[in-house]
């Protein structure tokens, strides 16, 4: 920059017909003063909940380095003479301090909502024949993720740890009770309590993995016996619609290619909603029983068959209900629950999903972008490499082949659309030309085969390398738990 | 007669297809022999604008990046200013000329003959206008030809996908 012409500069410059902004102390005073509320704000959360975390002693550095910084700058502001050294103090604050301190706090947000926090749990619950009469002991060490506690970061002190107790304990009750489950040993109906035990477990486990989220999906091993319990919930189960994974439910697109229509029994979605945490318990964290994390107010779950034939249980916490959507499934699944009766807000709830829908469809769903991304939709610029490697091939019935491993999404009008699923498009490159690069020049063209390489880099650089279980059920960003996770 | 490498040439520049060229004078080639249908012309032509359109916004975040190595407030501003232009697909840049290309695009849906042939006389229109806005529009010009070293080619990068644009809406 140094060695260019000014003459140029100049010209270019008044090409934009830019005229200098008189800088305002006033402002970018103000911009310090909240930019440290913000470092204050997460170093005191974080010294409530995790005092002796690497997330706090980050926090509090940039904390203290910043209020340091922007004193500092106000002294010299203070101290200055004439009119251009202040105006070149706004201009450092402008132009150093302040982008430097909206880092440091997206920096300090980011490790603060990362954070995961050890508790340990000693806890009875009742036995597996649900009389009450039967107790046995808990002793578990679990990981708690604040952000998936509503209001979380406006609680003081106290709230914060009772409240945290409160989750460690749920997310235990409900470790021990996916053991059972699996084990054979499940309670005869699934309760409002137990159910959100058994979320706040599993979305502990998939955070412990992937890293907190607020919403997305994730896939559990066990899904027959899951599906199974959970659809004794009589007082809350219903059957309904998902765009999710159309082709395990035996929605896809009519056409040769694809999966068969009628989907193994079990596979249809159903849903169970949490509203206010349920009958008799407030709308209080602290009093969690009945709530799922982060504030979700549905549960949507759907068996699903992997690509090595295990079952597994696809489960995905949303904010609205979905009651009376679908139709009920019995003709595609004789094992879809009656719906538990209707309620006058269901209506309210689905209309609200409707505008959830259109609202991720349009990529202005309710998420943080400060967590991970969970949902099981194939990222874009995976999907478009994988469109791209269609078009790349010359081969008509390679092609052909290859877009019939697509399956089927929903657009955001409700018209069904070809969506890419990973791991049956990896899967059915694989299936045509083995794994070795010369053999995908020989099938697929160097220009594919440079662009399969390509796609299987990204993938392994974004999800590390999956094991063999991970990688026959991969659809897209979705958390996969196996049994050695939980 | 124009030879066979006159056409291999056109081929080349407003298809970006690559053909075998020859010496031997030859009559034209038409989409047939080139394996061609006008559906895939268009789509080609419609992936040409897209990737132009990435293009540039990519040479405008390489230009904002050496606007911000300096020191100086003012090219911060032009960096700033050009962030909102590519952030709002470059309507600063092209006026009222992008958004009746893009819907005339749109209508053409897949090229599908007859869906193109009724979006014809609209798209040669909307590229008409957006050329004449693009290479006379002085922020541009200034991109263009900035004196901080970094390569942006609006103009030029868009000119290739707009020949291809008028082509494939003149096929049918």
């Amino acid at each position: 920059m140094s060695g260019t012409d000014q003459s140029q500069v100049k010209a270019f410059k008044k090409a934009f017909n830019i005229k200098p902004t008189e800088p305002s102390w006033d402002k970018v005073k103000a911009g310090m003063a909240n930019g440290q509320k913000e470092l204050r704000k997460w170093a005191d959360l974080l010294s409530d909940v995790a005092p002796l975390s690497d997330a706090f002693h980050k926090v509090e550095t940039s904390r203290v380095t910043m209020e340091e910084a922007c004193t500092k700058c106000e002294e010299l502001y203070d101290k200055s003479g004439d009119a251009k050294s202040k105006r070149n103090i706004v201009s450092k604050v402008r132009d150093k301090i302040l982008p430097e301190l909206l880092k440091q706090i997206d920096e300090c947000r980011k490790a603060a909502k990362n954070l995961q926090v050890a508790q340990s749990v000693h806890t009875k619950v009742h036995g597996p024949d649900g009389s009450g009469d039967v107790e046995h002991d808990i002793d578990k060490d679990v990981a708690v993720f604040w952000t998936d506690i509503p209001g979380f970061d406006s609680m003081d002190a106290k709230k914060r740890r009772a409240v945290m107790e409160k989750a460690a304990e749920k997310t235990a009750r409900g470790l021990d009770l996916y053991d059972q489950i699996i084990l054979g040993k499940a309670p005869e109906k699934a309760t409002r309590q137990n159910v959100t035990d058994l979320l706040w477990a599993l979305k502990s486990k998939a955070e412990e993995k992937n890293g907190p989220y607020v919403r997305g999906a994730m896939t559990v091993p066990g899904g027959d016996k899951l599906r199974a319990f959970l659809d004794t919930c009589q007082e809350e189960v219903y059957p309904r619609s998902s765009s999710h994974l159309l082709e395990q439910q035996g929605k896809a697109k009519s056409s040769k290619e694809e999966m068969p229509r009628q989907p193994p029994p079990g596979q249809t979605a159903r849903g169970m909603d949490f509203y206010g945490g349920g009958k008799g318990l407030a709308k209080d964290p602290i009093d969690a029983d009945g709530l799922l994390p982060t504030g979700m107010n549905t549960l949507l779950y759907q068996q699903v068959t992997g690509e090595d034939g295990e079952k597994y249980l696809y489960l995905k916490m949303e904010t609205e209900g979905a009651y009376g959507s679908g139709g009920g499934n019995k003709a595609l699944d004789p094992t879809a629950p009656a719906p538990r009766p209707k309620r006058a807000v269901d209506t309210l709830h689905v209309l609200a999903h409707g505008v959830n829908f259109v609202k991720s469809k349009l990529g202005k769903g309710d998420s943080d972008k400060d967590l991970a991304d969970t949902r099981e939709e194939t990222p874009k610029h995976l999907a478009d490499l994988a469109k791209r490697i269609v078009e790349a091939v010359a081969d008509k019935a390679t092609k052909r082949a290859l877009a019939a491993s697509f399956g089927t999404g929903i657009n955001w009008i409700g018209q069904k659309k070809r969506v890419v699923r990973l791991n049956s498009f990896l899967d059915t490159l694989t299936k045509l030309a083995g794994a070795s690069v010369d053999a995908h020049r020989d099938a697929f063209g160097d220009k594919a085969t440079r662009l399969i390489l390509e796609l299987t880099t990204a993938v392994e650089r974004e999800y590390g390398e999956d094991t063999e279980e991970e990688f026959g059920r991969r659809t897209g960003n979705e958390v996969m738990l196996t049994a050695g996770d939980i | 007669m124009s030879t066979r490498k006159d056409y291999a040439d056109w081929v080349a520049r407003v298809l970006d297809i690559k053909v075998d060229a020859g010496d031997a004078e030859v009559a034209p080639l038409d989409l047939k022999s080139l394996g061609l249908e006008v559906g895939d012309v268009w789509q080609a032509a419609h992936a040409a604008y897209d990737q132009a359109t990435e293009t540039v916004n990519r040479q405008l975040t390489a230009l904002q990046a050496a606007l911000r190595e300096s020191d100086d407030p003012e090219l911060h501003d032009i960096a700033d200013y050009l962030a909102d232009v590519a952030n709002a697909g470059l309507n600063a840049f092209t006026g009222g000329t992008r958004v009746p290309l893009m819907a005339a695009m749109l209508e053409a849906g897949n090229g599908d003959p007859a869906a193109l042939k009724a979006a014809a006389p609209k798209l040669r229109k909307a590229v008409d206008a957006f050329r004449k806005r693009i290479e006379t529009e002085p922020h541009i010009a200034a991109c263009d030809n900035n004196p901080f070293g970094v390569d942006v080619s609006i103009v030029a990068t868009y000119a290739g996908a707009l020949d291809q644009v008028e082509y494939a809406a003149g096929l049918v």
